[in-house]
């Protein structure tokens, strides 16, 4: 039985998102892995020291040498200049230490804030999932209701029966129905038996007319269920004596010659005294009727596996 | 004959950790033993002395060098046996049955797998993802191929949604049985029910073992004295690992409501139990906590004195993997008078040596049966005595050895299961 349609969308739908999901979570895992400007650069922290260290500018020329007195005027004279480039250069190398300070921060701040983002893509799912299984698990709670009602009560049924069926009515046996053999040969009857399971017949039951038949009575055993019922019909001609010896060598027990019907025939009515013609017509009358009774010199015989 | 016998064994948490103990005793005289197991530890004190246990991993190597005649297969519905598995078709054997219904254990197996916990602690990846996948999709291939055409439904619908049943209806046996020479069960049931599904199979039944322990009078008296039960006191016990098959919680509400008539009833709970916080506050709530015994698991060798400390036991069970109930032959065996569900499994048990309630009347049945009881000693002796003859005709230790022997007679001639084309392809095993 296939799905439903419904079903099937549904399936199709979530195969798509799960499809897009996993596309997403490999995104974001590459994006996640970025280098601080530190790591990338890693000169980076000396040369900040160089300009730390090389923002003043030369300090003034000391001593008494000749030359000195000429320098320090020359200096004098540009001092204010130089104090400006001095004042420039600590202002310009304060900004970009607390720029790069300020940039460093701001770039671990965006790495943590990705790798949320990634721990929290990587969660949603389960948790989904375990929303999800939630919601089935309220929903099936219905249907495990009625299907433990369903089982246990089957359960009783099956039980009860089988306290029918060893009570010993033969009507109330678990197992199908006496497989009846209707103008089937040896061949047949034989594959036919064989195609059932082992123990699942609970009465084989045939009219044996070409005499004992041991392939069928080996299927008929192997067939049959312990205390299986098996009953046959033996024909004009078959040795009822052989069909019982057949029987018990193959296994049955119980075996059990009986008249075919089961009601007492009518006794031949004594002809003394009587026409000829009279008593042997009264007779085949009997005759004819414990025929319609069920009787002959016809017999059945019964066996148990 | 030299035999593999792949077994959990004692301290394995397992009932059949016990039984193999037993059933390895029974064969040890007439069969050359290795025991093959997947835990750290073994209680080798109590195997027998001729008896040698292996990890089951040293299996191959041992076998090339001095090949076993046959492999012997405890297979139960458990965690504890999910090693066996890959045996079974490698080295054909035969398959001791304990539970029909293995489907729990062997999703579980696939569900819990490294490579799907691998998947679940990273579901990005998609490497595990497929890995996973693959896991998965060997455990529908077992599915569909026990089940042809519902496999799919029925894989979904147990990964898909929740509940117990399911696993149930669908046994999921056929695998294991279809790899073995020959298939034993420990009861009627089953053997028809693994002959109905797979017919070639001709499985053979092998009583369970049982036998009293013997339990001197004096010592009853003493723990009942321990466990703070007083003499008039009429105990209801439920004996073996406490899950929710074993319906706890419709015996306690039964003994509450009996207790309504019986006021001396106690009830004593005996075993290993998977969740005592939630047992506690079940037993709160069913006004029974106070006239409650929790003992938890006890000493193998003290079973037999706890099961004669209660005066009546229930065993029920509910849903039922159509196993022989070792706790319940044991309690038989002792003679206590039992109530159990009534389960087309024991069905052999004579209608005289237990009270049976049907499953769709258990609470209402089972009250009443214990008011009965409790009320009436004359009747609990008869049941006594009945379970013990049951038990002595039904289950010694001779009979039992004699299946044995006869069932390993039988799988040692018959040839080694062929692995069939139609079989998944991760059962298509060659044997090195």
């Amino acid at each position: 039985m296939s799905e439903g349609l419904e079903i099937e969308k549904l399936r199709a739908r979530l195969e798509e998102e799960e499809r897009r999901y996993a596309q997403l979570l490999a995104a974001l895992d590459g994006l996640a892995s970025f280098s601080l400007p530190f790591e990338a650069r890693p000169a980076l922290p000396e040369k900040l020291k160089e300009l730390n260290e090389a923002w003043r500018t030369v300090p003034p020329p000391g001593g008494h040498k000749p030359g000195a007195f000429w320098a320090r005027r020359v200096r004098g004279a540009v001092a204010p200049a130089l104090e400006h480039q001095e004042h420039f250069n600590a202002v310009a190398v304060q900004v970009l230490n607390d720029f790069i300070d300020e940039s460093a921060a701001l770039d671990a701040r965006l790495r943590d804030v990705v790798a949320a983002i990634v721990h929290y893509a990587q969660t949603v799912l389960p948790t989904i999932d375990a929303r999800d299984r939630m919601a089935t698990a309220l929903a099936t709670t219905r249907s495990e209701l009625i299907l433990e009602t369903f089982d246990r009560r089957q359960e009783t049924l099956a039980r009860r029966i089988d306290a029918l069926a060893t009570s010993g009515d033969p009507a109330l046996t678990r197992t199908p129905l006496p497989l009846l053999f209707l103008d089937l040969r040896q061949g047949e009857a034989v594959s036919v038996l064989d195609s059932q399971g082992g123990g699942s017949l609970g009465t084989v039951s045939a009219d044996v007319t070409d005499g004992p038949a041991p392939a069928v009575l080996t299927a008929a055993y192997r067939a049959l269920r312990p205390g299986g019922v098996l009953r046959l019909q033996p024909g004009s001609g078959v040795s009822v004596d052989a069909l019982r010896t057949a029987v018990q060598n193959a296994g049955f027990t119980d075996v059990q010659v009986e008249p075919r019907g089961s009601v007492d025939a009518l006794a031949p009515i004594p002809t003394d005294g009587l026409p000829a013609a009279t008593a042997q017509a009264l007779n085949e009358n009997v005759a004819r009727l414990n025929a319609l009774l069920g009787h002959s010199r016809d017999t059945t015989l019964t066996a148990r596996r | 004959m030299r035999l593999a016998f792949f077994s959990p064994l004692p301290p394995a948490p397992t009932g059949i950790a016990d039984y193999s103990i037993d059933v390895l005793h029974a064969l040890a005289s007439h069969h050359a033993i290795d025991v093959f197991h997947d835990q750290p530890n073994v209680d080798a004190e109590r195997l027998p002395p001729s008896v040698r246990h292996f990890p089951a991993a040293e299996l191959d190597g041992l076998w090339q060098a001095n090949p076993y005649d046959l492999a012997i297969y405890q297979m139960g519905n458990g965690a504890a046996h999910q090693y066996v598995y890959p045996f079974l078709a490698r080295r054909s054997g035969l398959l001791v049955l304990h539970d029909l219904v293995l489907h729990h254990s062997r999703a579980q197996a696939f569900l819990d797998s490294p490579e799907a916990r691998a998947y679940a602690a990273l579901p990005s990846c998609a490497e595990r993802r497929r890995a996973a996948a693959e896991c998965l999709d060997r455990y529908r291939a077992e599915v569909e191929y026990s089940y042809p055409g519902r496999g799919a439904r029925i894989a979904d619908a147990q990964l898909g949604t929740s509940g117990v049943l399911l696993p149930y209806a669908y046994p999921l046996f056929r695998l294991p049985v279809e790899a073995s020479r020959l298939v034993a069960c420990h009861n009627d049931f089953m053997v028809a029910a693994v002959r109905a599904d797979v017919p070639e199979s001709d499985p053979v039944r092998i009583p369970m073992m049982t036998a009293a322990a013997p339990v001197p009078r004096d010592h009853v008296r003493a723990l009942r004295g321990r466990l703070g039960i007083g003499d008039d006191e009429i105990v209801v016990g439920s004996f073996g690992l406490l899950t929710r098959e074993k319906r706890i919680e419709t015996v306690a509400r039964a003994v509450a409501r009996a207790a309504a008539l019986q006021p001396r009833l106690r009830l004593l709970l005996v075993g290993p139990l998977p969740g005592a916080a939630a047992l506690e506050r079940q037993l709160r709530e069913h006004g029974v906590a106070d006239r409650t015994i929790v003992t938890g698991r006890v000493p193998h060798e003290e079973l037999g004195v706890h099961m004669q400390a209660a005066d009546i036991v229930a065993h029920l069970r509910y849903p039922t993997a159509r196993e022989t109930s070792a706790a319940l032959l044991h309690v038989l065996a002792q003679g206590r008078p039992t109530i159990v569900s009534d389960l087309e499994q024991w069905a052999d048990i004579p209608r005289d040596a237990v009270v049976r309630v049907p499953l769709d009347d258990e609470e209402d049945a089972l009250t009443r049966a214990i008011g009965v009881l409790a009320q009436s000693r004359q009747e609990r002796d008869a049941l006594g005595r009945s379970a013990t003859r049951f038990i002595a005709e039904a289950h010694s230790a001779r009979r039992c050895r004699e299946a044995y022997l006869s069932a390993i007679e039988i799988a040692a001639r018959r040839p080694p299961a062929s692995p069939r084309a139609s079989w998944p392809a991760h059962w298509q095993i060659v044997v090195p």
